[in-house]
Parts: C-alpha cells; structure tokens; sequence
C-alpha cells in the first residue's frame, strides 16, 4: 500500500502541467508557423517583383517633346503658334497676412491694367483663389515675388505664343485662358490641335509666312497711304486651291488678351466674314461666261457705248466714256459697264444664275475659318439685275471668292475648294469644271492686256507677266450708293504664260493722294499694292522675272483703237 | 576526406558566389539603366531648351521686326528684275566691256545716301529722317568745279578677258605660235 508516494493531487498537477506545456508548445508553433508563412509571403512577392515585373520607366522620358497644344507652322516649317511655359500670378486672398490697402496699391504699381481699387476688392473678396494676372513677364513675376507676401501664388501654365505677333492674326486666331480656340484656326482645328494622338505633330499651313508678310507689309504701306478704312488681300494657289497669304488689315495682336471689357478690336476677316459688291473685277468672269454661252463668238465684235443705257429707272454709264463702238477686248482694257451690261442682258438671267452658282458665289466660302460670310446674291433677277451683275453690282461677295472664282479663270476652267492647310500632291482635289479650257486660255490673254493697254498698267511688275482687271466699286448705305465712298479692287494672277498664283488686293473707302492725281481708283491705288507684291514674292514663290518673256498679245491689240496721232 | 566533408560547405560557397554574380549584374544594369534614364531627360530637357531659345528668336526676329530694320536700318529693297540672272551668257555679260576694247566707264557707285547728301550741302543743320540710321561710308562732293569726275574704270573690267590690252596680247601670242608651227 506503499505504492502511491505522491498525494493523487500532485499526479494530477504534473499531467495538467504536461498537457498545458503542450498547449504552449503547440500555440508557439502556429504562431511560428504563422510569422514564417508570413515572411515568406513577403519573400515570396518580393521574388516575384524582382524577377515578373520589368523595367519601371519614367514617364517623362520618352525622347520626342508632346506639347499641350499642337504647334502651328506654315508650309516651311516656320512656327506661327506654339505652346509655352509661361507664367501666372495669382493670390489667395484668405491667406493674406499684410495690410490689404498697401498690397492692392503695390500690385496696381506693378500691375496697372486694374485700378488699386481693383486690386483691394480682390484680396477682400471670399473666393479661395483669385488670378492677377495671366501670361506674366519673368521681371514682373520677380517683382511681385519681392513683394514677401505669401498669399501670392506664381505658376507656370501653358500659354499660346505668336512668335510672329500681328501677322496673320485673322488667320491663327487666338485662344481664351482655358486654351479653347475662340477664334481663327484655333476655333475650327480645336480638336486636332488638342487631340493627344496627333498634337506631337504640328498643325502645317499653306500659308507661306515670308509671302504672307510681304503682303500685309504693302498692304498696310497703302491703306497708311490712302487712308483706307481697311485693306484685305489673297494670294491663292490656282492649281491647288492652297491659301499661300490671307490677310485683313486693320489687325490685332493674338498674343494679347481681350481689354477690360472683354473686348477685342478689329477681329472681323474682312476676306471671308465681309462681303462686297467688287465692281468690274467682274467683267472677265461675264465675258468668260459669255464665251463658253457662245453669246460672244467673236471677240471683234463691237458694241454700242455711245451713250449711257437707260433701263427702267437706272442709267448704266461709264466712268471714262469711249462715245464710240467697243470690241471685247477694248470693253476690258476701258471698263465699260455700257457693253457689259449689254452681253450680261444676252446672256440672260437664267444662265447667269447657273454660272454664279457653279461659281460657288450662293455658298459660304469652304475655308477653315469660322462663321464665313455668305453673299448676298439676287433672289429676283430683273432685267437691271442681270445687266448690273455682269460688272459686279448688285452682287456682293467675299475678297476670296473672287480669288476662288479668279483662279478657275485662269488655270484652265477648275474651280477647287480653296484651304488654309497644306496640300501634299495626292490630297489636291479635282475640283469641278467651270469654264472651258480654251475660253480660260484667252481670258488669260485678256488679262494680261488689262495690265499692259488697260486700267492695270500700275500693277505691272517688271519681267513677272501680271495680267489682271481692276473694280471700282462706289459703297452701298442705306439702299442707295455713296459716290464719295467706294471699294478699290485689283484681282490679278501671274505669271499669265502660265499662271501659278492669283492676288486679290483690295482697299475699303482709300482716298487719293498727289501721285494718284487725287483719284483713287483701282487702278490708282489697289493696282500698285499687287505690282509691288508680286514684285516681292514671285522669286520667293519660285517665279522668277524675265523681261525677254512674254504673253504674245498682237493679235488682241490690233483689235484696240487708238487714235491717228498714237498710231 | 577534407575535401568530402566540406563539400557541402563548397557548393554553399559557390552558390552564393555565383547569386552574388548574378546580383551584381542585375545591380550594374540598373545603374546603366538610371543613367540612359539621366541622359534621355538630360537629352529631352536640351530638347526643350532649344524649342524655347528657337521660340524667342523666333519672336524677336519675327518677319515684321525684320523688315522694319532692312528698311530702316540697313536700306535694303526687294530685288528688281534687273538683278536676276537667268542664264550663264547673261552672267558672263556682267563682266565684260559693252564693246570689246573700248574702255568700260561706269557711273560711281553711290549708295542712295550720297545724293541726299549732295542736296543737304547748303542747309546741313535739316534732320532728315528718312536716311537709313546705317550707311556706307561717303562723302560730301564740294561745290561747284574744284572736283571734275573723271571716267573711273572699274578694275575687274580692266583685268577682264576682252579688253584692248588683252587683244593686243592674245594677236602677239597667236603671232608667235604661228610663226613657231612654220618653222616645225
């Protein structure tokens, strides 16, 4: 009975002790077992992030620049509009911290387009974030950095920059604060120049900027001369419909936001968003369609101008009156209405309709620029209308189309859709038929013989065989004409052996000037912007003057009369 | 025996040596890495800075700035038709006496300047705004007969292929070689 030594107590004590050691042992384990799992896991992601993953790169380098908004450039390459870092400055006015009244007069001091006044209404108003100024200079931003305030907030945005200022600035456009085109191109290729697929490409215009500075140069040279109200002119491509120069003076500076009031001076395009009623810059186009009506089979033909034409109310009469016979080459080289007026009545409302209409001159002009102008086109075609509409009254268009309707003239009948954007070869469309070719080959000698025997001589650049037909057309007010105030045009093409570009020059209201023997005619004063200006940019355009060459006119000057003492 | 029993220790060593390898390598790629990363930021960052510098030349030499200084500064025109050359011949006429032998007289070359000058003779205390602000040298012609202009000839005309002199050498060469071809 000796066997238990231990009180059965204490047996009991070691087993529960022995169990509860296990209970440890094995609680440690999973505890163990769970930290490894655990550092394994991580071991196990860190492997897999070493060896799956590649190569992290930056997002920044990838070689090529994308900036935010596409760059525009003309047909060489040459930047027109580009985004860059500029800077802004702004404040926060709850977090200002010195005296308001001595900030608001130090920013005016630096900043004067707002009053002092201004400045303290903005750094007392509630808002959280208030912008002083947009598209700030680095001197400026250093300046107000002086200041010490820092409630004021410099920051770099993107910002649309015209490197070449005024120029071409109905063309361009502009772009508002949020950089949305609000105008020009900028409005209507808003979304390729934003679009992130093609924005690393520049946006590349037709425009040539040498020519299209040449020609606002001139331009602005004989609107400054003749105090013309305005001054538009085009230079067209005649075989591609490419825009090579567009301008409309006065002008404005994109670079340069709206003034106080939101508003922004001279942003009418005058060749596209005005029209005009261009005079006899129409005749060739009437004698054109005459030709290809077979209502004139022969150009020697003559017509009475011995006096003026009276139909219903209305005298037709001539400015220089010949009081004699006229052939259609003398009715060109003189400008009368007289003998228009009776081969438009032959040809007859229906027809001259037809043509005006094949002409595109009932549509909006098809150009990347917004809110074109559409003519004002007659919807009743009485027998005044007919007659007045064949030298260009009555009807009223925009500068490019007559440029448009000018270059199927001469190119050999083609009427293209003309553009801004670069064409490349195989984008050229093909354009419609809309006079014949042969019809198109005299008119171009027609041309030329304006310039040489005619009203144009003044436009007749040395060497670069300019042909062209001057308009002068008395301004419309008030549903009666203003003899006092009138719209000088001269739409010209070159060279006329074969013509590559046309040029339309026009003046709004120019007054004459000494040299001009106080007149100012088309002759007087759009006919020597053209001369100059093709002066200027044939031998840019890869025309070069040759005075050895020439359009072989004998035939059609034999059909001018001159006097015995001239003969 | 050694050798066996530490082999164990051996393929540890070589191993980790040869993990160590491979680290290095992976190490050495990233530091070639990180720096074509530098190189191309460095490369897209002078990209940018030319796009800037080009911009602001761009803008401070715009066409219009251009041509306010060729007209008021240095007083260039558009070129005439005169001064285009359309072929060789017409080139080659440039250089030559109008007629072969006769002394080739030119007018003095005078930059526009000059004959404005001339007139400002009496009253040269007149501002006269519309001389270019950079000219060619010249000077003020006196008075009245103290200077007569005397027919200058221009060098190159004078050393040109076809004048007097010239001929002259040309008949006595072809007299020379003449008479050597006869006594051959």
């Amino acid at each position: 009975m000796t066997a238990i030594a231990a009180p059965p107590a204490r047996i009991r004590e070691a087993a529960s002790r022995d169990s509860a050691l296990a209970t440890v042992h094995f609680r440690l384990m999973v505890l163990m077992l769970l930290v490894s799992g655990v550092v394994l896991l991580i071991v196990a992601k860190l492997i897999w992030m070493g060896v799956a993953a590649g190569p992290q790169r930056a997002n920044v380098v990838s070689g090529g620049f994308v900036p935010a908004r596409a760059d525009i450039v003309d047909r060489n390459g040459e930047p027109l509009a580009r985004t860059i870092d500029g800077w802004s400055i702004a404040i926060h006015p709850r977090e200002v911290i010195s005296d308001r009244r001595e900030l608001a007069q130090k920013l005016a001091a630096l900043m004067p387009e707002h009053s002092a006044a201004w400045y303290w209404r903005a750094l007392n108003s509630n808002r959280k974030f208030v912008y002083l100024r947009k598209r700030a200079m680095p001197e400026l931003v250093r300046q107000v950095n002086a200041l010490g305030e820092p409630a004021v907030a410099l920051g770099r945005e993107p910002e649309r920059l015209y490197p070449q200022g005024m120029m071409a600035a109905h063309v361009l456009g502009f772009v508002d604060n949020d950089s949305i085109g609000r105008s020009g191109l900028e409005l209507t290729n808003n979304g390729r120049l934003t679009d992130a697929a093609q924005r690393g490409e520049p946006l590349m215009l037709a425009m040539d900027s040498r020519v299209q500075a040449a020609l606002e140069s001139e331009l602005n040279a004989a609107m400054v001369k003749h105090s013309a109200a305005a001054a538009t002119g085009i230079v067209l491509d005649v075989h591609t419909g490419e825009v090579v120069a567009l301008s409309s003076l006065p002008s404005y500076n994109p670079n340069v936001g709206p003034d106080a009031n939101g508003v922004r001076s001279n942003e009418l395009n005058m060749a596209t968003q005005a029209v005009f009623e261009l005079g006899s810059t129409f005749k060739p186009l009437t004698i054109a369609n005459a030709i290809d009506q077979h209502v004139v089979t022969d150009i020697a033909r003559r017509y009475d101008a011995r006096a003026a034409l009276r139909v219903g109310g209305y005298r037709i009469r001539d400015d220089h009156p010949a009081n004699r016979w006229l052939n259609v080459p003398e009715m060109l080289t003189l400008s009368s209405n007289i003998v228009t007026a009776q081969i438009a009545e032959q040809i007859g409302a229906a027809r001259m309709e037809r043509y005006f209409r094949a002409l595109g001159f009932y549509d909006k002009a098809a150009i990347e620029l917004p809110n074109p102008r559409r003519p004002l086109t007659p919807h009743f075609w009485a027998r005044t209308t007919v007659m007045t509409s064949g030298y260009g009254h009555g009807i009223a268009i925009t500068p490019l189309h007559l440029a448009n309707a000018y270059a199927a003239l001469v190119n050999g009948g083609i009427l293209r859709p003309a553009t801004l954007l670069r064409r490349r070869a195989g984008q050229v469309p093909a354009g419609r038929r809309v006079i014949a070719p042969e019809t198109s080959a005299l008119m171009r000698r027609l041309l030329r013989l304006i310039v040489t025997d005619g009203t144009g001589r003044r436009a007749d650049a040395a060497g670069m065989r300019v042909g062209g037909k001057t308009g002068t057309a008395d301004k419309s007010s008030g549903g009666g004409y203003n003899r006092n105030a009138r719209v000088s045009t001269f739409a010209a093409a070159f060279p006329m052996d074969d013509p590559k570009y046309v040029v339309v020059a026009m003046l709004d209201d120019p007054h004459g000037t000494a040299d001009t023997g106080g007149f100012a005619t088309a002759g007087m004063v759009a006919a020597p912007i053209v001369g100059k200006v093709v002066a200027r940019i044939g031998p840019l355009l890869g025309v070069y003057p040759d005075e050895a060459r020439d359009v072989d006119l004998s035939d059609l000057r034999g059909m001018i009369w001159k006097p015995k003492a001239e003969r | 025996m050694l050798a066996a029993r530490f082999r164990s220790v051996y393929w540890v060593a070589l191993a980790s040596v040869a993990g160590l390898g491979c680290y290095m390598v992976t190490q050495r790629v990233a530091a070639e890495r990180t720096s074509l990363e530098k190189l191309e930021r460095d490369i897209w960052r002078t990209r940018m800075s030319i796009r800037n510098l080009e911009t602001e030349l761009g803008t401070r030499g715009s066409l219009s700035q251009m041509e306010k200084w060729n007209i008021e500064v240095l007083d260039l025109r558009a070129a005439n038709s005169a001064q285009f050359v359309r072929e060789g011949v017409q080139l080659a006429s440039l250089n030559a006496s109008p007629v072969p032998g006769a002394p080739a007289t030119v007018a003095a070359v005078r930059p526009a300047g000059v004959v404005q000058a001339k007139a400002e003779v009496p009253r040269p205390a007149e501002p006269r705004v519309e001389q270019p602000m950079l000219r060619h040298a010249n000077y003020v012609r006196p008075e009245g007969e103290r200077i007569t202009p005397l027919p200058q000839r221009v060098a190159l005309s004078g050393a040109g292929p076809l004048d007097s002199s010239a001929l002259a050498d040309i008949g006595r060469i072809a007299r020379v070689e003449a008479g050597e071809a006869r006594e051959q």
